[in-house]
């Protein structure tokens, strides 16, 4: 089974605009979804005026929020199947 | 009148005034007993070169200890009658792993009459010093623990008023901070050759954009910890080969307000948020360059007022104020 890989973008304007509910939901996943999701945070993305940012697997979603993650990582994981 | 005389006497020692001139000023202005002649303010100055000779004045105080390797050495005394008073005067040499201890009475005679018959006496003190000296790399807390000692031999009553003052010797630290990205992108390459050509310091990196440029000229991966210490600080990073990887506006301005709070809570802080490890490692140092990136990121420009944070250079500058008055060395570069 391949792993999807998620990174949280810790970096100042992502960290202001909540990219910590976004790593509380990844936290709290299924475990379904756990056992396919692998997340870290990772230093700036450099998209300072769009964030928070999300890598999911090769695309970035900007403006993310906890539910458009969710979503992302449930239609990546969809494709990859 | 302890305090009062301890400000006059680092002022003027300060103006390279010397240490017989401190001492002369300081002893005119002592009271004594008009009946039997006899101080009722004793008194210690030392002054210490960068090159670790000891000039020492005592007049009726306790004498100084100098522990070398965990033993007493003994230190050469001559009497010398400096304004009228009659004081030791000693010459000496200390280097690092020495151990200086000054205290008043209140230190020697701690307990008499009560735990201790005649007192905590040289002895007492020296043993309760060497048994820490050790334990601490600094020598604040060993002060501490000597006065903690003088309280239980008190058994925690008002007693005598008593003061430590402990030197542990060392060589200065220097450590070397870079924070946000040049201006010009085309110094990118420069300015982080220059940050990493810091050998023996102890190097620290501020920013998200900053620590990519680092890993990038390194070639070495950033890794960012998943672990909040304190949600107001984002996380840390690491790259190999360097000290301390922090976020940068934010965690310039906490540590900022951490510094300028007076209090010492984040010396001994359990957490490793990236505030309170910032604290310690500038705090660590006697001497700091700070590499000052002047690029602007318009995204922070946004928030920056409405969070009443300071820009980067705006919080370096602050930051330099507060760590001079702390008596370090601080240089800032811009680029």
């Amino acid at each position: 089974m391949a792993i999807l890989m998620v990174s949280v973008c810790a970096g100042t304007s992502c960290h202001l605009l909540g990219n910590q509910a976004i790593v509380d939901v990844l936290e709290n996943m299924p475990p379904s979804l756990q056992k396919q999701v692998k997340f870290g945070y990772t230093s700036c993305l450099g998209d300072c005026g769009e964030g928070p940012c999300v890598t999911i697997g090769d695309k970035v979603l900007k403006h993310a929020s906890p539910e458009r993650v969710l979503d992302m990582i449930k239609e990546e994981l969809a494709a990859k199947k | 009148m302890s305090i009062l005389s301890a400000r006059i006497a680092s002022g003027l020692l300060k103006r390279n005034v010397s240490l017989e001139q401190v001492f002369a000023t300081i002893a005119d202005t002592l009271p004594t007993c008009k009946v039997r002649n006899l101080a009722y303010s004793t008194l210690s100055i030392l002054r210490i070169k960068p090159n670790g000779d000891c000039h020492l004045i005592e007049y009726d105080n306790p004498l100084l200890l100098r522990l070398k390797q965990g033993k007493i050495a003994p230190i050469n005394r001559k009497k010398r009658e400096i304004a009228g008073k009659e004081t030791f005067e000693s010459w000496f040499r200390i280097e690092p792993e020495d151990l200086l201890v000054l205290f008043s009475d209140g230190v020697l005679n701690a307990g008499v009459g009560g735990l201790y018959r005649l007192g905590l006496g040289y002895h007492g003190v020296i043993n309760s010093v060497i048994d820490w000296a050790d334990d601490y790399d600094y020598a604040q807390p060993i002060a501490e623990r000597l006065i903690e000692v003088v309280d239980a031999c008190y058994l925690g009553r008002i007693g005598d008023d008593s003061t430590s003052v402990i030197i542990k010797p060392r060589h200065p630290r220097t450590a070397v901070l870079l924070t946000g990205p040049p201006a010009s992108a085309a110094d990118d390459r420069e300015v982080v050759a220059k940050f990493l050509n810091y050998q023996n310091a102890e190097r620290i990196v501020c920013g998200g954009a900053t620590g990519n440029l680092v890993a990038r000229e390194l070639k070495r991966e950033i890794k960012t910890s998943l672990q909040y210490e304190d949600p107001s600080v984002p996380p840390t990073a690491t790259i190999q080969g360097i000290d301390l990887v922090t976020e940068g506006i934010l965690t310039l301005n906490k540590s900022l307000s951490k510094l300028k709070s007076g209090g010492e809570e984040w010396r001994k802080e359990p957490r490793a948020d990236g505030a309170t490890l910032l604290c310690q490692a500038l705090t660590r140092a006697d001497r700091l360059i700070m590499l000052v990136g002047t690029a602007v990121n318009p995204a922070h420009e946004e928030f920056m007022s409405s969070l009443q944070l300071l820009t980067r250079t705006e919080v370096v500058a602050r930051l330099q104020e507060v760590l001079s008055q702390m008596d370090k060395e601080v240089i800032i570069e811009k680029y």
